[in-house]
């Protein structure tokens, strides 16, 4: 890995990668006086971008479990879906990986940029959309960078802060009002603002969409431990009360068998629903390297692009952010290294699943991401 | 009552908050020096100038670092008048000359702590109206609009701030209720209540009263030692430090900025840091990194220590308190807190780009693979750290056995090639 390189224009750095052609092109999120320096101490920090990474990696979803692959190092052994403990074979703990992408998966993160910006940064942080930066990263997600005044003088506490708004970490039920009065659960007011109203709106929205919706949202939750199947009745039998509390904004939620750990799991649930759901590490390092806007993302060959708001709706990674004309005619020959190469939709069409040593002839982006994804060699 | 009409501030906030923009200007008004004089005189001769003018700026400035050397963290001379603003840039240079982090830490505390109990005083007896704080806030360029309409749950919030400018100093208060997520927060703005924003404006002082460090050279600075009444000041300094002499060397930071042993977990070196630059901490921050001393074979002695650095140090209070966690006498000695309660007072700092630790925010990763979360910094950490640690240093050792095994065959390969 080359680093702490400094270019005096853009001349130089197109020169630089013309005659080095890395795999993977990264520029520092953060603005040095001396940003050539090599040591962190010599650079003298000015300040840094506000930079917010939404990747289907850190998103749990269920296609993975389709297209995810781990090959047993010792053996060759293959699972499907998360990486096992151990190989059930031969026992070994090592393993390659092979993980994919799909429409599902990079849905996913189109949605969590939605949510962060039409629920987050318009409506709460009030910035406005011209500040907001958005970019593909060529593989599974998107970066936003927010480069205004105000955000790139933030320190690595307050950009945590931040972060832990978003990701609704850190909500103080008891600050909020949350507690048992004289046996009566005290809940929150859609009117409240915040977290706490927003808990009580996902609240009111599963309800009136009726029992189903209800049973889904609390037994397969996003993250942790499903709710009991008896509280799931508890609630649903109590639907209606519930929606007439919370629409007349009264505060008192009382139900018979709903005790105080149960409906903090509650909330818990519906938090994970409501958060954007953000690499926050990212967000907080304030030395964060970030890939170079126009370059080719080293693991798919899809391009690291700038994208409008008000194009993301219809964006399609799979389809827009290619390297190379969607041309079937112009084409490579490759050979299928890895025990699979599951399948993928490259422009309108789809292609594979292969097996280890199929011959194929296919278009250049088909070709450049499955040697990319190092499941191919050329032939 | 005389107000400076740029800042709609009366005079007097001038005189007892000189960290204000612009105060500069009342001393000079004071001192009869017009605006363009002002720009052609040097720090040195601005210096020399002051203590020919003030005869009692001396004295004061000695009384100053005799309270603060002694932990005494208020102002014993008189604060509203023209000296007392003479102070200020003084003791910002001579804080600067020597370079010393804990001397600074007790300045901007001190700093911090008046303005709080004036503006409380303020409060109690309603001579100042809330516009006041809103035209203090503007004069340090920070946005915070008043508004005394605005009522949330019954409760009257007539303060509105910007949340980069409340961000920039709620979080150096490490409490859940001063977090985004816990205050009324819309349209990028949070509403406040007098004695929030009372809190607030203490930590700005504190961050604005800050001596910078970098900005008086070496050139400068054996300049202004030249002057006699800084030579004696610094003498004095050097004096009363000497006696103090646990305080400001304290053993455990003997070697610079050293944060401690590579076997603690990164919230513990996160506290160690901000001690060792004389930084306030938490009373959860000081009672996690007691317990964390104690539970680790270190005595009541070492943990005391660490809190030599801190500007408010009592060392009666401190000794009593550690005696007291340490189980002395029919006690119970405390156990660290574990991993999750240490979260939910938000000193863990498992994934802090600069103390961060893999082993934290992964888990342990067993030999057959299987992964231990870490529950506690004084048990698991360490004895997983240790096992990484030992891991690494045998695959070190293996590293140069291969390397040397390579130079070997190398040296063989020329040898036969010859």
């Amino acid at each position: 890995m080359v680093r702490h390189i400094q270019f005096p224009s853009n001349k130089y750095l197109v020169r630089h990668l013309i005659t080095t052609a890395p795999r993977h092109s990264y520029h520092s999120a953060t603005y040095y006086e001396r940003p050539g320096a090599e040591t962190m101490d010599q650079k003298g920090y000015i300040s840094c971008d506000f930079v917010v990474d939404i990747d289907a990696d850190h998103i749990p979803t269920s296609c993975r479990h389709n297209h995810d692959y781990a090959i047993c190092k010792a053996c060759g052994a293959m699972f499907q879906g998360e990486k096992p403990l151990k190989c059930s074979e031969c026992e070994s703990t090592k393993f390659d990986k092979i993980s994919w992408i799909c429409d599902e998966c990079l849905d996913v993160s189109k949605k969590q940029v939605f949510n962060l910006v039409e629920n987050f940064l318009l409506k709460e942080f009030s910035i406005p959309l011209e500040d907001i930066n958005l970019y593909f990263s060529g593989h599974r997600g998107y970066h936003v960078h927010l480069k205004t005044k105000e955000f790139l003088d933030l320190d690595q506490d307050a950009r945590r802060e931040i972060s832990d708004y978003v990701t609704g970490e850190g909500f103080s039920f008891k600050i909020w009002d949350y507690r048992k009065i004289q046996n009566n659960m005290m809940g929150f007011s859609i009117e409240d603002p915040g977290w706490a109203g927003k808990i009580a709106k996902e609240l009111y929205n599963i309800l009136i969409q009726g029992e189903p919706r209800i049973i889904e949202v609390f037994e397969k939750p996003i993250y942790g431990k499903k709710l009991n199947a008896v509280l799931i009745n508890n609630l649903i039998s109590n639907r209606q009360y519930l929606i007439n509390q919370i629409s007349n904004k009264r505060k008192i939620w009382q139900v018979a068998g709903l005790s105080d750990k149960t409906w903090i799991r509650i909330f818990e649930i519906l938090r994970d629903r409501i958060k954007a759901d953000i690499d926050v590490v990212v967000s907080i390092d304030l030395h964060r390297l970030i890939r170079l806007e126009g370059s080719l993302h080293g693991k798919t060959g899809f391009k690291v692009m700038k994208i409008k708001y008000e194009d993301l709706k219809d964006f399609d990674p799979l389809k827009d952010a290619l390297s190379f004309p969607d041309n079937q005619e112009n084409t490579l020959d490759i050979e299928i290294t890895a025990p699979i190469s599951p399948k993928i939709r490259i422009g309108s069409t789809n292609y594979g699943p292969y097996n280890k040593g199929e011959k194929l002839k296919l278009p250049l982006n088909t070709a450049l991401f499955l040697l990319c994804k190092d499941v191919a060699k050329l032939k | 009552m005389e107000i400076i009409q740029k800042y709609n501030l009366p005079k007097q906030l001038f005189l007892q908050f000189p960290w204000l923009n612009e105060s500069s200007k009342v001393l000079f008004d004071d001192l009869n020096i017009s605006e363009e004089k002002m720009g052609s005189i040097s720090l040195i001769e601005m210096v020399q100038f002051l203590f020919k003018e003030y005869d009692e700026l001396l004295e004061r400035i000695k009384q100053f670092f005799r309270n603060i050397i002694q932990s005494k963290e208020e102002f014993s001379t008189p604060t509203g008048d023209v000296i007392h603003l003479a102070m200020y840039p003084v003791l910002q240079i001579i804080i600067s000359v020597s370079g010393n982090r804990i001397l600074g830490n007790a300045l901007t505390n001190t700093y911090a702590k008046h303005c709080q109990l004036e503006l409380s005083k303020y409060n109690a007896k309603k001579d100042f109206p809330n516009k006041i704080l809103q035209n203090i806030f503007s004069n340090l360029g920070i946005s915070c609009t008043v508004d005394e309409h605005i009522f949330k749950n019954g409760i009257k919030y007539p303060f509105q701030m910007d949340f980069p400018s409340y961000l920039r100093v709620s979080t150096k208060i490490r409490n859940d209720s001063w977090k985004l997520i816990n205050r009324y927060f819309e349209s990028g703005k949070i509403y406040l209540i007098r004695h929030d924003v009372v809190l607030l404006l203490r930590e700005f002082v504190r961050q604005k009263t800050l001596p910078d460090y970098r900005q008086i050279n070496k050139e400068l600075s054996s300049q202004m030692e030249k002057i006699p009444e800084i030579t004696d000041i610094l003498d004095e300094i050097s004096k009363m430090m000497a006696t103090h002499k646990k305080r400001f060397e304290s053993s455990i930071f003997s070697e610079g900025e050293t944060i401690g042993s590579e076997l603690f977990p990164p919230c513990i070196k996160a506290i160690l840091y901000r001690v060792i630059h004389g930084e306030n901490l938490s009373h959860n921050e000081r009672l996690a990194i007691a317990f964390f001393y104690l539970n680790t074979n270190h005595s009541v002695e070492e943990t005391v220590d660490i809190f030599r650095t801190s500007p408010d140090f009592d060392e009666k209070i401190a000794r009593y308190q550690t005696e007291f966690a340490a189980g002395s006498g029919k006690g119970k000695k405390y156990s660290m807190y574990n991993c999750v309660k240490l979260k939910s007072y938000h000193i863990c700092r498992d994934d802090d780009p600069n103390f961060g630790d893999k082993l934290c925010r992964d888990g342990a990763k067993k030999r057959n693979g299987e992964i231990v979360p870490i529950q506690n910094p004084a048990k698991d950490f360490i004895f997983w750290k240790k096992v990484e640690l030992n891991r690494l240093h045998r695959s070190q050792i293996v590293d140069q056995l291969e390397s040397s095994d390579e130079s070997e065959i190398t040296k063989k390969k020329e040898e036969d090639s010859k």
